[in-house]
């Protein structure tokens, strides 16, 4: 029979859409406005999930977010996604649905073979038993992968994911959490009062606990009236499917709105998924309260659920899970779902612990044909896949039984321990929750200072006519904290045709039943999760943990997905009872977030795969690419890293570049060092202090290559300084530190520098800088340039000059990297191009080639010029053989920590040259080591760069070795571990072409 | 100095793109703009602050931070800190006669027309792509015509303006602005949007 469990009429669904959906490949039929989980009940799916640690059946055992048991996989290929609440998930025509932790298949799985070993994997099972055998951590290492396999739920997807994320920022004066009837209430109050307000719910539809009425009832006009007004005010945006997930400081809040979730596929360029970040003014908490589950021996049988579950399965979904049940509770709530059952058609017994039970509640159900039995419990579930029967026995203030056992034949045990208001928000904001003996939970305790109130069932409120009125309340005074006045009107009438069981009239503080000495009847959980079971409570009591977290930890009661949501009490409750303390003496644990889980694509959001990162092109990077560049990331940059010609590989490239730039001339595009205006009338004696060389006596129209320490006295950046003008200065900085040597100036003039009339911007972006070498670049010059002579004389090294080329203003540094004859071009960005066109056309004639970024590398460590690898935070002045720049006249930032014994020590490493023997070069980073000793350690020194000279026809590196400059001549081991390479090398002089400087002179 | 080149030709489909058939009008237009001249100008926190050094101006609203204020000649100034501000204009030479109302030994002037390009984006839901972008409040009430906010797109610095009830234009730095156009127009997907060639406008 299709649907066994399906009811003929009511419900929320819509009969007339059928929908069909599948679970481990079994075709279950379902209507629209089902979730999964109740499609499940309704078709006689008994068994959906195996638990965690033992791999004993679970079935359905909630209806909201709150559900321990049904994570499923959902869906296949690249939209697979595990771990997915079975009751959150709408279902679809279509729907694709597995178990998960099983093998084969839930029905029948394997590893329940676990529930044999049960007694031996007890709360810290892992650590006490795998930790400690053998030496060292080998063992345990070697457990923790077999562990670490067997555990876990889900199977996380390998696939790519299809669908599209999107975050979005909101803001508003009040954030509503919550569309019950607190919610709804707060939203419109606020939202009369003319504040910005922003409603979220999780559910599809906004109503909360009232949804759990029956279709037709006289909530649902109350609740349709309250719905139309809202939707009807303008400066009020509704979220629905939106889970608020976390609070932070300053009011911001995560929520994830499920856009796609219910659908085959989002619609084309719609997000599955979307991250809202909401700043608010205030918020009102409206988050209700979740029923606390009951321990008793087998009470995580298929069968065994949360009366308000129940009560919602047949109110919205016209699912009735049994035809024969038991409510236990020990507070008034459950009064609703056995009614409700009994309207269904079901029987039904009702078993409160309480002594005395509610009359007006007892006697409609008795006079409906229900049982009632005051002071009884239910002692344990009987059956093995699932529910078959109940143990029941009369019960004292403790839950032990005090009386004969009784089996009752049924297949649904409903069970109340009680509510717990969700202040998982509040928790996470820090408050710290205060326990009200008298309704028998934690309430927020909210301070009067912050921005976010409680309102509802959160607060405590356990009638509807409360709830309405305290969050009309709650949204009133938000919005009045926003200086939003304006009359909020009546408060909603709450008509009294509905019918209510108050679930904070004298709850029976008791929430496990067991034997009469004390054992439940049978394995008993706490955390249904995580298979934590009541003596597993008992184990960490007995070993000493006294402490709330730390109980937490050992046992992972609480941990996960669940979050504390059905565990938490019942955990504290026992812990209490063991060490003979009150529940407010234990404690209760900090919610931290995500409330639910959250998909790491919902965080990314477009952040991913190209937009991963935001990305820097030089001005001149669709030249480059139209002429075939191949680019290179660098930091945030993409550069031009060489321009292959038919066939060439990269190493063939470079040489062939590299080897062009020595003989005729080459243009390389070097947008990407960082460009820094120093202007001001102090501009010369900031720059003598930021640098170690001095800048006050360099001439206008003169260039002087810089470095400048940290205040620790290594070094920090190097570049050149040009004087535009008495007061201006144009400063480059290295690529990669363009940010942070803007940054530490911006600092310094802050800060320790007030007094001085300096400002400091970047002009990186402004200027686009292109690099003209080789032996020919002033024969290519003169043919570019208009107006200006840029012979030797009159544009020597370490000059620049303003002039024009390609009909636009550019300023040329006479300066070298390569070590050739060089001018460094710089030119506005947006003409970048027509000026690298002007100069490449004047350069036909003279072979001029664009190179790349590893021909320019190439070139400069043949110069020995050092770069980001050897300048790496951890070098001096005289590692690096510049201590001869180094002032002596004046101060400068580190100019007295340099001279701490550890930096002058004369056995640090210093740079050096190795030519490194045979035709393979040496890697970056490998490690040296003298000769004729064991290449074992760290080495004297290691390889900073590496390349093929062309100039010298063999490889050779840049490289710091101890007591560095002592050694020219001497021969090396060169040790790369990683690849397990071993090489030799001669070391010489860093400087391993032309080092008198002739050619970039001449 | 103005536009020599429109920056973002090769990465500008013009077009209709995104969500929504190809007929109807796309409820987002994005084009580049010409940025024009933009100068800024810095004065010495201590003993100056940008709004003494522009007190001679005949401004049509006082320097605001986060308000773009009015110089003859229709030069906008942006006051981005106490010691820093920009002023914009098609042509350089009327920021240039703005600036020689001043007195030269009170701050620095430096060019950085060719540091920015401008990305606009219009349309009756600019506030939701706004929202996507940008974590400040966008909204009419919040961010009304006329008012600026430097802030960061995909952590990249950039300077937002509103220039009329449906239309933003962001400010991004050169190097940066291919990356962000096509970060903007993938923001711009799930609305639908059309790409617009300047000379369209």
């Amino acid at each position: 029979m299709s649907q066994p469990n399906r009811l003929a009429t009511g419900g929320r669904i819509d009969r007339s859409k059928p929908i069909s959906v599948t679970f481990d490949g079994r075709p279950l039929e379902a209507y629209a406005g089902d979730t999964l989980a109740s499609a499940m009940l309704a078709n006689g799916e008994t068994i959906v999930a195996r638990s965690f640690k033992y791999h004993r059946p679970r079935g359905v055992y909630a209806a909201g977010a709150e559900e321990p048991n049904a994570l499923v996989h959902l869906r296949s290929g690249g939209r697979h996604e595990p771990n997915t609440l079975a009751t959150m998930a709408e279902a679809y025509d279509g729907l694709e649905a597995r178990g998960q932790n099983a093998w084969p298949d839930v029905r029948y799985d394997m590893a329940a073979i676990n529930q044999l070993g049960a007694p031996f994997f007890a709360a810290g099972f892992y650590y006490k038993t795998f930790i400690g055998p053998g030496r060292g951590t080998k063992f345990w290492m070697r457990c923790e992968q077999l562990i670490r396999r067997a555990a876990g739920m889900g199977r996380a997807p390998s696939a790519p994911d299809p669908d599209i994320y999107e975050k979005v920022n909101a803001h508003c004066d009040v954030l509503v959490i919550g569309g019950g009837v607190a919610g709804l209430a707060a939203a419109l109050a606020a939202g009369r009062s003319g504040a910005r307000v922003i409603l979220a719910e999780l559910d599809r539809d906004l109503g909360g606990a009232l949804l759990a009425e029956p279709v037709g009832s006289a909530s649902d006009e109350f609740l349709a009236r309250l719905v139309a007004e809202l939707q009807s005010l303008i400066n009020v945006r509704i979220l629905r499917r939106t889970t608020v997930f976390g609070a932070y400081d300053g009011e911001v809040y995560g929520a994830i709105e499920r856009v796609g979730d219910h659908l085959q596929r989002p619609e084309p360029y719609m997000p599955r998924q979307r991250y809202w970040q909401i700043r608010t003014r205030r918020a009102v908490l409206a988050t209700g309260a979740i029923e606390r589950p009951v321990v008793f021996g087998g009470n995580d049988r298929p069968g065994v659920m949360l009366a308000d579950g129940v009560r919602i399965y047949l109110a919205r979904y016209a699912v009735l899970p049994a035809r024969r049940a038991v409510v236990a509770t020990n507070n008034d709530s459950a009064y609703r779902c056995a009614l409700d059952l009994v309207r269904a058609g079901a029987s039904v017994i009702l078993v409160d612990a309480r002594a005395e039970v509610p009359d007006g509640w007892a006697s409609r159900l008795r006079a409906a044909g229900c049982e009632v039995l005051a002071g009884h419990a239910v002692l344990a579930a009987t059956g093995s896949r699932a529910v078959r029967g109940a143990v029941i026995a009369s019960v004292d203030r403790q839950g032990r039984a005090n009386g004969p056992q009784r089996q009752i034949a049924c297949g649904l045990i409903a069970v109340s321990g009680g509510w717990s208001p969700t202040l998982h928000l509040a928790s996470q904001r820090g408050d710290k929750p205060v326990y009200d003996a008298e309704k028998a939970c934690f309430l927020p305790n909210v301070d009067a200072g912050v921005a976010f109130t409680c309102a509802g069932s959160v607060a405590g409120s356990g009638k509807v006519d409360a709830a309405v009125r305290s969050g009309f309340e709650a949204g009133q005074a938000a919005a009045a904290a926003t200086g939003k006045s304006r009359a909020s009107g009546d408060f909603p009438f709450v008509p009294e045709a509905i019918v209510e069981a108050d679930w904070t009239r004298d709850p029976g503080p008791v929430w496990s039943f067991a034997k009469f000495d004390g054992a439940t009847l049978g394995k008993a959980f706490v955390d249904l999760q995580h298979d934590v079971a009541r003596t597993d409570i008992d184990l960490a009591h007995r070993e000493g943990f006294v402490s709330v977290e730390h109980l937490k930890r050992y046992t992972t009661l609480g941990m996960a997905a669940d979050q504390g949501k059905l565990s938490n009490v019942s955990g504290l409750a026992r812990m209490a009872e063991l060490e003979q303390r009150a529940i407010p003496d234990v404690g209760t644990t900090r919610f931290r977030p995500p409330y639910t889980p959250v998909a790491i694509g919902a965080i990314a959001g477009h952040r991913t795969a190209a937009h991963f990162h935001a990305t820097r092109r030089t001005p001149l990077h669709g030249w480059h690419e139209a002429n075939g560049a191949k680019f290179i990331e660098a930091g945030y940059w993409l550069r031009a890293w060489y321009y292959p010609r038919a066939g060439e590989s990269l190493n063939a490239a470079y040489v062939r570049e590299a080897s062009h730039v020595r003989q005729h001339a080459g243009l390389v595009d070097v947008s990407t060092l960082g460009k820094i205006i120093v202007q001001g009338p102090d501009a010369a004696t900031f720059l003598d202090r930021i640098y170690a060389n001095g800048f006050s006596t360099l001439k206008i129209g003169r260039l002087r290559y810089g470095v400048m320490l940290r205040d620790d006295g290594f070094v920090f950046d190097d570049g050149t300084v040009g004087r535009l003008g008495e007061n201006k200065y144009f400063v480059t900085t290295t690529t990669a530190n363009d940010a942070a040597v803007l940054g530490f100036m911006e600092f310094l003039l802050q800060t320790a520098w007030q007094d001085l009339r300096v400002s400091v911007t970047s002009v990186t972006d402004q200027w686009a800088a292109m690099a003209l070498a080789g032996p020919k670049s002033r024969e290519v010059l003169v043919q570019a340039v208009t107006g200006v002579d840029v012979s030797n004389a009159a544009l020597p090294h370490a000059h620049l000059v303003e002039t024009r080329i390609g009909g636009h203003d550019v300023r040329i540094h006479r300066m070298s990297y390569s070590g050739e004859l060089a001018y460094e071009i710089f030119v506005p960005a947006k003409v970048a191009v027509v000026v690298w066109q002007a100069v490449m056309e004047a350069g036909r004639t003279c072979d001029l080639i664009p190179y790349g970024t590893e021909a320019m590398g190439a070139l400069r460590i043949e110069k020995g010029h050092v770069a980001g690898p050897e300048i790496d935070g951890r070098t001096t002045l005289g590692d690096l053989g510049l201590e001869g720049l180094a002032s002596r006249k004046k101060a400068f930032v580190g100019s007295v920590l340099r001279h701490r014994p550890l930096l002058v020590d004369p056995g640090r490493p210093a740079l050096v040259g190795l030519e490194i023997d045979g035709g393979t070069g040496a890697r970056a980073g490998a490690l040296l080591f003298s000769a004729n000793v064991p290449t074992t350690g760290h080495g004297e020194g290691h390889v900073t760069s590496t390349t093929y000279s062309p100039a010298l026809g063999k490889p050779i590196a840049l490289a710091l070795l101890a007591n560095g400059r002592g050694r020219h001549g001497e021969r090396v081991r060169v040790v790369d571990f990683l690849s397990d390479t071993s090489l030799t090398a001669k070391v010489v002089s860093p400087h391993f072409y032309d080092p008198k400087g002739e050619r970039q002179n001449g | 100095m103005a536009d020599a080149t429109t920056f973002l030709e090769a990465s500008a489909r013009p077009g209709r793109h995104g969500a929504g058939s190809g007929s109807a009008p796309a409820a987002i237009r994005i084009r580049e703009r010409s940025l024009g001249a933009l100068v800024q100008l810095t004065s010495w926190g201590q003993s100056d602050t940008i709004g003494e050094v522009a007190g001679p101006l005949t401004l049509d609203r006082p320097l605001t931070p986060g308000r773009v204020s009015r110089a003859a000649g229709d030069v906008r100034l942006y006051q981005l800190a106490p010691d820093r501000l920009w002023l914009n204009d098609d042509d350089h030479a009327s920021v240039c006669a703005v600036t020689s109302q001043l007195d030269t030994n009170r701050f620095s002037e430096l060019d950085l027309s060719s540091s920015r390009v401008v990305i606009e984006v219009s349309g009756s839901v600019v506030e939701d792509l706004m929202a996507r972008l940008v974590a400040i409040d966008c909204t009419a009430e919040a961010f009304a015509p006329g008012a600026f906010a430097l802030t960061a797109l995909h952590e990249v610095s950039v300077l937002i303006k509103r220039t009329s009830a449906d239309t933003v234009a962001i400010w991004v730095p050169i190097t940066w602005a291919e990356s962000l156009w096509s970060y903007v127009c993938v923001a711009a997907e799930p609305f639908g949007y059309e790409i617009v060639a300047e000379e369209d406008t």
